[in-house]
């Protein structure tokens, strides 16, 4: 469980919980506590924050070493992803092979790991690049406000008003299921949430005196946008991107798992699940491993978002996208 | 408001609009229904040019798309490549079957959602508070499709072979016991259970988060202290005072998710084989058979922003501080 420890202290504050589930009511406390020892820099109150939460520790280690394994797995495993033996198919769980064996006797422990190579880098390429264009429109339309931003969101509300899933499917049917396919595709219809973030937030910061400053030293646009105001919306967008590697990891993995994403012999956390449909009720262990890697992954990267947003971004309160 | 809903249905117009020529635009680009023709050593070019006459196929690009437009707005959909059948018609069945299960989803989410979410906010950070919010952590984070699986294998599998059954309690696919007619009403029960439980995991952890969250803000509020300082029952405060203005945010999320349930049940539907939207759709794509995937996603996309209205309208209707211009 998060922190509360110093809930006693402050008992009728009305929290207003995120649907995350984690309140910010520590904030007033730690500030003023770390204050009084010595003057501390943002971020090093940020990682105070950040440490508080338990489960989001955690949740940061598990990734370092799920991420980790999946990169060294050449190393630690005797077999290769793809190296077949037709005399062991759907063999259960051994010491042999510890998650067992698929179809065509491909050891299962190789697979999961390597599409969690897959799957992790899908999942964070999307996020980043969904932040990145969020970002930009966000920015551009509540810097610009006006016409621009009229446009802008009623783009953005189109894009919501599309069953995403729909589009994606015809999409990859399309463009074929390349690794860069699926994370292109899957980038055009993430970007919506962090345009809405980054525009709330730049609407509030636009008024502000730094700005008005940097306007009257003479600095343009672009600088003022890029140099100033962005530095300032990066925590919301760091919370948000992350939430967003949750939801890409999800949204790949439901795609694969329906044979529209990314395309076998790579495997994918979706696609080891689709092989399994066929062998579900024969060889259940290739179900259970790995859609059990999914669900640690996305629990470890919502914990982790949860615990960025109190570290990062205690004053606003952001809506759940996952 | 009767200015307010006129407007928005307008504005609803350029959207469907834009949609429709979005989906249009990569429809045709990944199916052609002729070029399969041509490799067929059965069919004559003179077949293929007719076909492509009578599909409209030899016409330019935005004369098809305004063909077809003028007849889906004159109510005539086309018919399925593969069946003949109007897609009309099938896409009508489709949606009942659809809203079946989404709104036994959303029914029993609503109801347990609620009550978690209340129960967590009046014993706010209690043993129950804290399982609850990691219980929701789980069900944001667990792929649906994952949890259909296990519970597939754990009916079809596990169950019968312990208890010796004939057939599972709950079955694992199909909406009716296959070559039965008519209603049979613990049938379709029995086949509903599995699907509606898999999409109500999600939706259930929202809900209890969304409602706990509001429940908190309210239960803070001065009416509910001068409520309690008149000497009302706590059970009266509760239900009648705190739950009432609680649950008005709710009303429009759960709009907002059954006008999702016209295209958001893609992938329970895939894998319990249940004959709603979700299902038609991927059969439509998987066949190419393009004439049923235009109104399909017309439908869907009619769906939610008839909704999104409809969620605005209660808001409005419910919550008198709340005014439109």
């Amino acid at each position: 469980m998060p922190d509360r420890s110093d809930r006693d202290h402050i008992p009728d504050v009305p929290s207003v919980s995120q649907p995350g589930g984690v309140e910010v009511i520590a904030r007033a406390t730690t500030v003023t506590a770390a204050a009084s020892e010595r003057a501390l820099s943002t971020r090093q109150l940020a990682w105070r924050r950040f440490k508080r939460h338990k489960l989001a520790m955690g949740g940061a280690i598990l990734l370092i070493l799920l991420a980790v394994s999946t990169i060294v797995i050449p190393l630690i495993s005797k077999y290769s992803y793809r190296e077949q033996n037709l005399l062991t198919t759907l063999k259960g769980p051994s010491g042999h092979h510890l998650f067992g064996t698929d179809t065509l006797g491909r050891d299962e422990f190789t697979r999961v790991l390597y599409g969690g190579r897959i799957s992790l880098l899908v999942g964070l390429s999307v996020a980043i690049m969904a932040g990145g264009i969020g970002a930009f429109t966000g920015a551009i339309a509540g810097f610009y406000g006006g016409v621009l931003d009229n446009i802008l969101m009623r783009v953005t509300d189109l894009f919501l008003a599309i069953p995403f899933l729909v589009i994606l499917i015809m999409a990859a049917k399309i463009f074929g299921g390349s690794v860069f396919d699926i994370v292109l595709i899957l980038s055009l219809f993430f970007w919506m949430p962090e345009a809405r973030i980054v525009r709330g937030v730049f609407l509030s910061m636009k008024e502000k005196e730094f700005v008005e400053a940097a306007r009257a030293s003479g600095a343009s646009n672009s600088r003022i946008i890029f140099y100033h105001m962005l530095p300032n919306a990066l925590g919301p967008i760091t919370v948000i991107v992350t939430l967003g590697v949750a939801a890409a990891i999800l949204t790949e993995s439901a795609l694969s798992f329906l044979g529209f994403g990314i395309q076998p012999p790579t495997p994918t956390w979706g696609n080891l699940l689709n092989d399994s449909t066929n062998v579900t009720l024969i060889a259940p262990w290739l179900v259970y491993f790995p859609g059990l890697f999914i669900l640690i992954t996305v629990l470890c990267v919502n914990f982790l978002g949860d615990g960025l947003r109190d570290a990062l971004d205690p004053h606003q309160e952001l809506k759940q996208t996952v | 408001m009767f200015r307010f809903i006129v407007r928005r249905l307008i504005y609803s117009i350029p959207v469907l609009l834009v949609a429709s020529i979005l989906v249009f635009v990569v429809v045709r680009a990944s199916a052609n229904p002729v070029a399969a023709l041509a490799l067929s050593p059965r069919t004559s070019p003179a077949d293929r040019i007719r076909l492509e006459h009578e599909l409209g196929l030899d016409k330019k690009g935005y004369q098809q798309y305004i063909a077809w437009l003028s007849h889906f707005v004159r109510g005539d959909w086309g018919k399925s490549l593969l069946s003949n059948r109007p897609v009309g018609k099938d896409i009508r069945e489709a949606l009942a079957n659809s809203a079946v299960l989404g709104l036994a989803g959303v029914g029993f989410s609503l109801l347990i959602g609620v009550g978690i979410g209340v129960y967590s906010s009046l014993k706010q950070y209690s043993f129950f508070d804290h399982f609850a919010t990691t219980g929701a952590f789980v069900g944001l984070s667990i792929p649906n499709f994952w949890f259909a699986l296990l519970l597939q294998i754990f009916f079809g599998l596990y169950l019968t072979k312990w208890f010796h059954l004939k057939e599972p309690i709950f079955f694992i696919a199909g909406m009716q016991r296959p070559g039965t007619l008519g209603f049979h009403p613990l049938d379709r029960l029995r086949h509903l259970v599995l699907p509606a439980l898999v999409l109500s995991v999600q939706i259930i952890a929202v809900y209890s988060r969304f409602v706990r969250a509001s429940m908190l803000e309210v239960l803070h509020s001065d009416f509910l202290r001068t409520a309690r300082a008149k000497g009302l029952r706590e059970r009266r405060v509760v239900v009648r005072h705190a739950m009432r203005n609680a649950l008005i945010p709710l009303t429009t999320q759960v709009a907002l998710d059954v006008g999702g349930i016209a295209a958001g049940l893609i992938i329970t539907e895939q894998i319990f084989q249940w004959p709603g939207m979700g299902k038609y759709f991927i059969d439509a794509i998987g066949a190419g058979d393009y004439p049923q995937v235009l109104p399909w996603v017309m439908v869907t996309v009619a769906f939610v922003i008839i909704f999104n209205l409809v969620a605005d309208i209660m808001y409005a209707v419910l919550d008198p501080r709340i005014r439109y211009a």
